[in-house]
């Protein structure tokens, strides 16, 4: 496994290095090694993201930084310690997403997104999807900052329609 | 603290990994999401495979309702509760249509009336229905499957009709709005009579039940919505027939058998491996041993199986000997110390279908073919 660091910048100016291998979970930085446009001495300047929020993002991709290195070696493992690992991945992640606010965890999503670490929109849309399930359409459009655009009358209606439960 | 706002593509990414229930209730946010949980199939598609899914259980009652009922499996005393009967309103006559027998099939549940002149297909999460002719037959059994379609790998949903005396066949297909014949022999070398009249279930678009070859042998044939044609599985024991042989569906990937060879046996519960499109070995574990003597269950009941918890739900028609007008909707709840809870869900001279329960999940999939709502 390669070990070349690179240095990130955030939008407020700070910088992280961070191992290549963790680097390319992104496939806009995996891109940039590519086409070799990283210079070494040169940290690259990400201009969405905040240094709160990267260095949340680099705790993410160090801890999956072997995930796709590892076909060797999950080929190898039994269908138990497969499982142990898998476990040991979800408890990480859950614990990660467990002490984050609903507003980082969308300031995270956007991040994920711009970098492109498809993983990560994957754990952080399904952590805000579990968040709302329970929350009224009130709470839901405070969330997303919507605009009730249905006159009273639809609304009723809707209501209406929906006005049965599962339970 | 205002929240940032996120790109269209972003949200619709968060909905479809809500769980339809939750989705249902969020239809009122704003037209744009009502639109798209109401209405966008790609959306409903990316759901079926995004969401969690939900393992609801709905109980058809004897006065051929559809009622949920919540089941509460923890401590000491287990109770199930039922709730209000949900609203299915037949065109023709404008009130409550009479449901007779019901078959669940991924989130759509297929209504029979007492005659089967007309079924219907009702998606009861979004409250859409398909009505559809049989083409004044009647006599007929029908089925809910679906098949894949090669290219796009969508599920293209089809009724399969049958005369279970003549073994005569044919598929609707909702986008023609139109039955064919099947012209070759659906089952060859079974018998397929009498058969339906024990449970159906159906597990990944396909269809199973019990059914005797030539030899009388008992195993349970699948009928396959791509091939068209059926399949037998072996059960857990090779045998004639079962004083009690019932059939379920555990959490959408596997089947659960319930059988008591005779009386001087005790009820086994037998659960598969999980069963998908790619699975080529059904194999059997037995999961409890019950004595159910108690209870008397008989082939016309039908059970849910918590395997976890090791817990059966029964649901049984229990009739009164001193009073023949009189029969009682049963649910009994057994775990694996036999201990036998007994929920009684109405007693009622109307004794008009078997009750029954099964297993729902709730899904955005629409009926109608596009272009038709």
């Amino acid at each position: 496994m390669s070990s070349n660091m690179i240095m990130l910048k955030s939008s407020d100016g700070a910088s992280f290095e961070i191992e290549e291998a963790a680097a390319r979970k992104s496939k806009i930085i995996a891109n940039m090694i590519e086409v070799e446009c990283v210079d070494e001495d040169k940290a690259i300047p990400l201009q969405n993201v905040t240094g709160n929020i990267l260095a949340l993002v680099i705790e993410y991709c160090n801890k999956h930084i072997v995930d796709d290195d590892d076909d060797v070696a999950t080929e190898e493992a039994s269908e138990e310690e497969e499982e142990a690992k898998k476990k040991k991945v979800d408890d990480w992640e859950a614990e990660f997403m467990n002490s984050m606010s609903l507003e980082t965890m969308f300031e995270l999503l956007l991040a994920a997104n711009y970098l492109n670490i498809k993983s990560l929109i994957d754990l952080v849309c399904q952590t805000i999807a579990n968040n709302i399930k329970d929350k009224t359409p009130e709470e839901v459009r405070k969330i997303f900052s919507i605009e009730n655009d249905f006159t009273p009358e639809e609304e009723e209606e809707i209501r209406k329609e929906n006005a049965w439960a599962f339970g | 603290m205002k929240m940032p706002d996120l790109p269209e593509v972003l949200v619709e990414e968060i909905l479809c990994r809500v769980p339809a229930t939750s989705l249902k209730k969020f239809r009122s946010t704003c037209q744009g999401w009502n639109r798209t949980i109401k209405d966008d199939r790609s959306f409903a598609r990316k759901h079926s495979e995004k969401a969690s899914k939900q393992f609801l259980a709905f109980k058809l009652t004897k006065i051929c309702r559809v009622c949920p009922i919540t089941v509460n499996l923890n401590g000491r005393s287990p109770s199930v509760e039922v709730k209000p009967e949900l609203t299915l309103v037949d065109p023709r006559s404008n009130s409550q249509f009479d449901i007779y027998r019901v078959f669940h099939c991924d989130g759509l549940v297929l209504c029979n009336p007492k005659d089967s002149y007309r079924v219907v297909v009702w998606n009861p999460l979004t409250g859409e229905t398909k009505w559809i002719e049989s083409g004044g037959r009647c006599g007929l059994t029908f089925l809910l499957g679906y098949s894949r379609d090669s290219k796009s790998n969508s599920k293209i949903y089809k009724i399969m009709s049958c005369f279970l005396d003549t073994k005569e066949s044919e598929i609707y297909e909702f986008n023609s709005d139109s039955w064919r014949k099947i012209d070759h022999d659906i089952a060859p070398g079974w018998g397929l009579a009498g058969s339906f009249y024990t449970t159906v279930c159906s597990l990944k678009g396909n269809t199973y039940w019990f059914d005797r070859d030539e030899t009388k042998i008992m195993s349970l044939l699948m009928f396959d919505f791509t091939l068209e044609t059926c399949v037998s599985l072996p059960l857990p024991y090779k045998c004639n027939g079962y004083d009690t042989m019932n059939l379920s569906v555990v959490r959408e990937e596997k089947l659960s058998v319930l059988l008591q060879e005779d009386y001087r046996f005790k009820s086994e519960i037998w659960v598969t491996n999980k069963i998908d499109e790619s699975t080529s070995v059904v194999s059997w574990t037995k999961l409890l041993v019950l004595d159910l003597s108690d209870i008397h269950i008989s082939a016309f009941g039908s059970f849910l199986l918590e395997e976890e918890k090791k817990m059966v739900l029964w649901s049984e028609q229990w009739l009164d000997d001193r009073d023949e007008e009189m029969s009682k909707d049963m649910i009994y709840i057994v775990g694996e110390d036999n201990e036998v809870t007994l929920v009684d869900t109405g007693t009622d001279t109307r004794d008009v279908s078997f009750p029954a329960i099964f297993t729902y999940v709730p899904s955005l999939v629409q009926i109608n073919p596009p272009g038709t709502n």
